[in-house]
């Protein structure tokens, strides 16, 4: 094994590729040895999708203190959007396979229509997907979670022009648990926090945020950090 | 009588593409609505979250509006 990995080594004698993968075996083993707290403070997220991102950079909120960081943003698990993907998929298909299915039954309404009706149809039909995609992907994208220094915020969109935006202060937090439910939820390592809070809203339910208990670690370590803080300060 | 036959029939009675394009109008008008209604959906979550995204995210809805309104004069002047 160990002449197999030397030979594998000699062979990349690209010094620009060893470079590249010292750097990544070193991030690699770094990541390995911090603990999660570590991981999340010293990380800042520069990927705009990312469903799990310590410390974005570039991103801020609605009624964000000064002095307020945020230390966490969360979004669904990717995995939660594949009903919405293979759905589009057929969208995209269908027009091929139209045809074919109207042909099982002998229908024939498509031969009424002229191409360049036909051309304008399919035009509106792809248009229509891209409307879907696009609602699809922007309710994905903008219901997020939020742990920040001093809070932890929920923004949810329901359905179009519904906003609805809890916050519930760190000392206000009295008991967090996270859950893990199901095949797809262990597989890809995704859950619900549940937030027991003395605020106006009585629970906060994250819903499929990856690496659910690593968040909850998170959210006690900060709500130890606000409780050590003297009342009124945001550091 | 053979099905295609009777398939035809059923189609010229009804007049097809009149009635084809009626829905098509109607459902154009309702979808240009739905993009106008995306586009604010878009600022205001843009307003509630701001990130390095929502510039193109905007810029994508008022295309959105663009192209819709732009399928709804076709059909109407095409179809």
């Amino acid at each position: 094994m160990r002449i197999r990995w030397r030979r594998f080594w000699l062979r990349v004698d690209n010094r620009g590729l060893r470079a590249k993968f010292f750097t990544l075996a070193l991030v690699w083993h770094k990541i390995r040895l911090m603990s999660a707290a570590d991981f999340i403070h010293t990380t800042f997220s520069k990927n705009p999708f990312a469903m799990f991102a310590p410390q974005p950079v570039g991103v801020h909120f609605e009624n964000q203190e000064s002095g307020e960081k945020i230390i966490l943003l969360l979004r669904a698990h990717i995995v939660t959007l594949v009903p919405s993907v293979l759905l589009i998929l057929l969208f995209i298909f269908l027009p091929f396979l139209a045809p074919s299915f109207l042909g099982i039954f002998r229908l024939q309404a498509l031969s009424v229509f002229d191409p360049r009706q036909l051309i304008l149809i399919t035009i509106f039909w792809y248009l229509f997907v891209f409307g879907f995609s696009f609602y699809k992907f922007i309710f994905w994208y903008f219901n997020v979670y939020l742990i920040t220094n001093e809070r932890v915020i929920d923004i949810d969109f329901r359905g179009i022009l519904h906003k609805e935006t809890s916050y519930a202060k760190l000392n206000q937090i009295q008991d967090i648990s996270p859950k893990i439910i199901g095949f797809f939820g262990t597989f890809f390592h995704y859950g619900n926090i549940y937030i027991q809070t003395a605020a106006e809203r009585p629970e906060f339910e994250f819903h499929n945020v990856e690496n659910p208990n690593m968040v909850a670690q998170e959210i006690h370590e900060q709500v130890r950090k606000e409780e050590a803080e003297p009342p009124g300060v945001i550091a | 009588m053979p099905i295609e036959d009777i398939n035809a029939s059923i189609f010229e009675n009804f007049n097809f593409i009149f009635f084809a394009k009626s829905f098509l109008i109607l459902f154009a008008i309702f979808y240009v609505v739905f993009a106008f209604m995306l586009l604010r959906q878009v600022q205001l979550m843009c307003r509630t979250l701001p990130t390095s995204l929502s510039p193109l995210l905007k810029f994508l809805a008022i295309i959105h509006i663009g192209v819709a309104v732009a399928v709804l004069l076709l059909i109407l002047g095409f179809f």
